[in-house]
């Protein structure tokens, strides 16, 4: 359990979280929204210990952050930052096999997770080029992939945690939803905890099983997605008039759609 | 008579610890590479009989040429495990006393030259770190040469205390100190930019190229010929006793760094990423700043400044063996070694019976090296 008691983070006289107290329980995939600056990344670096917010306390199990050692957060949370660089030719294979450094595991158990993991991020055929030559969705996943890999199928029953900044944001329509349905999978299958931040409202509908709606630093809304999305807090929040219906495959999923301008409509 | 008995004591003391050297780094490269562990084995296998070839090439090499096998039988014969010959015991001694320990002292700087420019540039995350180019070599030039003119006076109080060990002590601070403002420079909000930490070592470069010109427009003609001999660099060795300071402290600093292969793997990724895969990152970069400035300012402070060494075996390691750390240290160590015993052989014997200073070797081979990487980073954006 990651639990964010009355955190507040300022910098620069700016509010970049107000006040945020929220629990994320294991086994679920909650996606994180809201319109630019509202606070997404503040958050995920306050649950990564990047960010220390004062006042506020985050802890993970019942202890606070700052109690674990960075071994011991690495072996059950893993993070994937918005922008990640490597200019030096490692291969695919070798930057998943860093997601093994803090375990370990034998030489022939990390290689075949990588196999795993790799498969599962549509890598394979990567997986012996250099990483600067690769296209930038095609690094995001293999970035995911060692992430993936640092908290794979452990045999010990710690609570583990995937934290995801804008997972799909380099990403191709298909390999997006490929990509968020693992995460339900593995949130569902292996009890992972996912907190990921997200853009696409469509795609948070259709994958969260919980979604968190921010703005100025606050919590606007909490909840499954067809409780979080009505028409009047998306467009009061995205400062854009929405429309919301219900998905023609499942009337549970909302779909949304921004309504056009007038004189774009004419 | 003195001189030779301190020398052969020396000598014991520092050959088993440098054969040391090449079986245990050899021998970490391999316990931690297992997924390669045959790639790993050949490079490293090959370097040591390289290294070993081009020892024993050097030991032969230069105003007396000998050929191989009279290098090994005088060899033997200075180990005391062959009995000397009756009428010619000058081979014998040319080895022991000029040749060897020249020998050691080439694989100490080159070798940690090398290993420190590849961790500089594992720390910056860019390929275009050297000890050089950052000014961590002239930090420590401007400790040794600011202790040569002021030894007998401003620091008479410490040289009383610290003796011999003073020289060492302020190169160390000075290459600290060079280290540590050049990356406060270069790194901000836990990214390296390429242009500020090269600008930031010239300007480093700048301000210890003039102090020591200062110090030489101060010092003595006896100092001045020290100070020419710090800013060429030269494997002339003056005393066994700074041998033996060099092998005692650059050697264990080198096998330290040997270990930090994985932190330096996960460090490439960004300092955030480190931090996510368990490492104590603010830690592990303040021992690893040490260690370098450690293992610099003995390397200067023996051998003066030798340039580029550091630049170029970690590119062309790269090439064959890959970026990964636990392969590229060991091997850098081992290369930069091989590297400035060739460099020295060729300052020996090109204008024999006189010497050139090794670090225009070095300067004249990585200087059109630097350039040709600022052109192929120009054309590509990568290394």
């Amino acid at each position: 359990m990651f639990r964010v008691k009355n955190i507040s983070v300022t910098f620069s006289h700016h509010t970049l979280l107000d006040d945020f107290s929220c629990d994320f329980p294991t086994g679920q995939l909650c996606m994180i929204l809201g319109p630019n600056g509202a606070g997404k990344t503040t958050l995920l670096k306050c649950l990564d210990g990047e960010i220390t917010p004062s006042p506020g306390v985050v802890e993970l199990n019942g202890q606070p952050l700052s109690r674990w050692s960075n071994l011991e957060l690495a072996t059950q949370r893993a993070v994937l930052p918005q922008y990640s660089n490597l200019d030096f030719p490692f291969t695919v294979r070798d930057v998943v096999l860093m997601g093994r450094i803090p375990h370990d595991t034998t030489e022939d158990e990390n290689q075949k997770i990588a196999d795993d993991v790799l498969a599962h991020c549509d890598c394979v055929h990567l997986a012996a080029r250099a990483f600067p030559t690769l296209s930038g969705g095609e690094q995001q996943r293999v970035h995911t992939a060692r992430i993936l890999a640092q908290i794979w199928n452990q045999s010990n029953d710690k609570n583990r945690f995937l934290l995801l900044d804008e997972p799909v944001s380099a990403l191709d329509l298909s390999h997006q939803y490929s990509l968020l349905t693992l995460l339900k999978q593995l949130a569902k299958d292996q009890q992972i905890g996912i907190i990921c931040s997200l853009h696409n409202l469509n795609l948070a509908a259709q994958f969260a099983d919980r979604c968190l709606l921010i703005d100025n630093g606050q919590l606007i809304a909490d909840g499954a997605p067809k409780d979080v999305f009505s028409e009047d807090i998306l467009s009061k929040v995205f400062s854009i008039e929405m429309w919301v219906n219900p998905h023609p495959q499942n009337p549970d999923i909302p779909l949304i759609m921004p309504k056009l301008d007038e004189n774009t409509v004419s | 008579m003195l001189n030779s008995e301190m020398s052969i004591c020396f000598f014991n003391v520092s050959q088993p610890e440098s054969n040391a050297h090449f079986a245990i780094s050899f021998h970490i490269g391999l316990s931690l590479l297992s997924y390669s562990k045959y790639r790993a084995r050949g490079t490293l296998g090959g370097l040591v009989i390289i290294l070993i070839v081009a020892s024993l090439y050097s030991l032969s090499a230069g105003a007396i040429d000998t050929s191989m096998f009279e290098t090994l039988r005088a060899t033997a014969q200075f180990l005391g495990l062959v009995p000397m010959d009756q009428d010619n015991n000058s081979l014998p001694q040319i080895l022991g006393q000029i040749r060897i320990p020249r020998l050691i002292l080439a694989i100490i700087v080159g070798g940690g030259l090398a290993i420190t420019g590849t961790v500089l540039q594992a720390l910056f995350r860019n390929p275009m770190a050297d000890p050089g180019l950052l000014g961590v070599s002239s930090g420590a030039a401007f400790g040794a040469a600011a202790t040569i003119v002021f030894g007998v006076s401003f620091f008479a109080q410490a040289f009383a205390v610290f003796g011999n060990w003073l020289l060492i002590l302020v190169a160390f601070a000075g290459s600290f100190i060079s280290l540590s403002v050049v990356y406060r420079l270069a790194t901000f909000n836990r990214r390296t930019d390429i242009p500020t930490m090269l600008l930031a070592g010239v300007a480093v470069n700048a301000i210890t190229g003039a102090m020591i010109g200062l110090l030489s427009y101060i010092a003595s003609d006896t100092q001045l010929r020290d100070l020419i001999f710090w800013s060429l660099g030269s494997l002339g060795i003056t005393d066994w006793w700074k041998l033996g300071a060099t092998a005692l402290i650059a050697t264990p600093a080198c096998f330290a760094l040997l270990f930090h292969a994985r932190a330096l793997n996960a460090n490439l990724l960004g300092e955030s990423e480190a931090r996510h895969l368990g490492f104590d990152v603010e830690k592990i970069k303040k021992r690893l700043i040490i260690l370098v400035a450690l293992v610099v300012s003995v390397v200067v402070a023996v051998s003066g400044v030798i340039g580029f060494v550091g630049l170029v075996v970690p590119h062309l390691l790269r090439l064959v063996v890959g970026p990964d750390h636990r392969l590229l240290l060991p091997a850098s160590a081992l290369a930069g070694a091989i590297l400035l015993i060739m460099a020295d052989i060729i300052a020996r014997t090109i204008v024999a019976p006189a010497e050139i200073p090794i670090g225009i070797i070095t300067a004249v081979l990585g200087g059109p090296f630097f350039l040709g990487l600022l052109i192929r980073h120009k054309r590509k954006q990568v290394f």
